[in-house]
């Protein structure tokens, strides 16, 4: 194995750099460090394991995604105190169950906004159609969250699965939470207010939420070997749900939501088929 | 313990057993993809914050291989975690009051 590195992992060490900007000397150099050499060791081992490039990228990346949550609560506790300050902060219950809490509250968030706004007087005024079924597919998502939530407890990846799309809608409105940033400068600069920050706070928890169900779907192990058939159902579902997305979005006049539900979607439609195929090949 | 770190101790209690003492953290993540904790390897930020999390607890201990071994291999240099005199005992402990047995680990890691 060369000592060559694929620019999938320059992604990877980017990010490390990221969220341990302005961490402590230490802790920061060790977990660069240690990332480094886990992605050569991946690479390496993948190697003499005869696997492809690409194969060995998409599971490098989705250690990446599954791991993001993980990252980010490290780099918290860094923050409050470094790692002997680790120990307790964190109820067992909430540690395990954090991502579900969140979905939670995401899905009850969307189902309260879809049904409020077929309570109001808006819709009989004139909303759009567009806007009514964006509201329709909000609460159904809502729905699916909550389903989701109640199948994971017998089937992990189904369950997970299904909160991955059902926050997928709200993570999407708000731009993943990356509006929050950006409407706050926007805001102060301009006085155009706040109404986007309600937005950007539910974007935000329901990226984090539908990134802890990708962490327990990536590691939970499935109960069977998928048929070919049942493999391609997943992105098929996959695609089907970012059509739709795409639709009501351009129904509604948001043009940058359908497309990156889309992507988004097509992506994780790409990454199934691939790892479903790579695995049956093994 | 969470489920991920009672696997982890518990293969690497296997591997001071098997004489294979230090780990670092890809051959772990192996590892416990080969013992059945889980379909994929285990996602970074998990991994390291579970082994950082214990290490801080005093179930493990870690150090820093040699710089010129790494060199010598063309590769960067690997943290090398084992067990310490308190990992069994807080195992036992974390099994006991969960009510859990792990499936047992295999003999043997390769660490390469």
């Amino acid at each position: 194995m060369n000592g060559v590195y694929h620019p999938v992992d320059g992604v990877i060490r980017r990010w490390v750099r990221l969220y341990t900007l302005g961490l402590e000397k230490d802790a920061r150099h060790q977990r660069r460090a240690e990332i480094d050499s886990d992605l050569w060791e991946h690479r390496s081992h993948a190697a003499t394991e005869g696997e492809g490039s690409a194969a060995t990228s998409l599971s490098i990346l989705g250690r990446w995604v599954a791991g993001v949550p993980a990252d980010l609560s490290w780099r918290a506790l860094q923050r409050r105190g470094g790692r002997t300050a680790q120990e307790g902060i964190m109820p067992n219950t909430i540690n395990r169950h954090w991502w579900q809490l969140l979905a939670a509250l995401t899905a009850v968030a969307t189902v309260y906004a879809g049904i409020r706004q077929f309570l109001t007087d808006e819709v009989s005024a004139g909303v759009s159609s567009g806007k009514v079924a964006a509201l329709i597919l909000f609460s159904a998502a809502g729905v699916l969250v909550l389903a989701g939530l109640g199948v994971h407890r017998t089937h992990p990846r189904r369950g997970a699965l299904m909160v991955i799309i059902g926050v997928l809608p709200v993570a999407l409105l708000g731009g993943f939470g990356i509006g929050i940033l950006v409407g706050l400068v926007v805001s102060l600069a301009g006085g155009g207010g706040f109404w986007w920050v309600p937005i950007a706070i539910a974007s935000a928890v329901a990226t984090v939420a539908g990134l802890g169900a990708f962490g327990s779907w990536w590691q939970a192990a499935p109960v069977a070997a998928p048929t070919e058939r049942r493999a391609l159902a997943l992105p098929v579902a996959l695609l089907v749900v970012g059509a739709v997305a795409a639709g009501v979005g351009v129904a509604s006049g948001w043009l940058t939501v359908p497309l990156l539900g889309l992507a988004l979607a097509a992506a994780l439609s790409a990454a199934a088929i691939w790892s479903r195929r790579t695995r049956a090949v093994r | 313990m969470l489920p991920l770190e009672e696997a982890i101790l518990a293969a690497a209690i296997d591997l001071d057993r098997s004489g294979d003492g230090q780990f670092h953290g890809f051959a772990m993540a192996k590892r416990l993809t080969e013992d059945g904790q889980g379909q994929r390897l285990t996602a970074h930020g998990t991994l390291y914050k579970a082994l950082g999390r214990m290490e801080a607890a005093g179930w493990l201990e870690s150090r820093w291989e040699d710089a010129d071994l790494a060199l010598t291999e063309g590769r960067p240099r690997r943290r090398l975690y084992r067990i310490t005199g308190a990992t069994e005992q807080a195992l036992s402990t974390s099994r006991a009051e969960h009510g859990r047995v792990l499936p047992r680990p295999r003999e043997g890691l390769a660490t390469t």
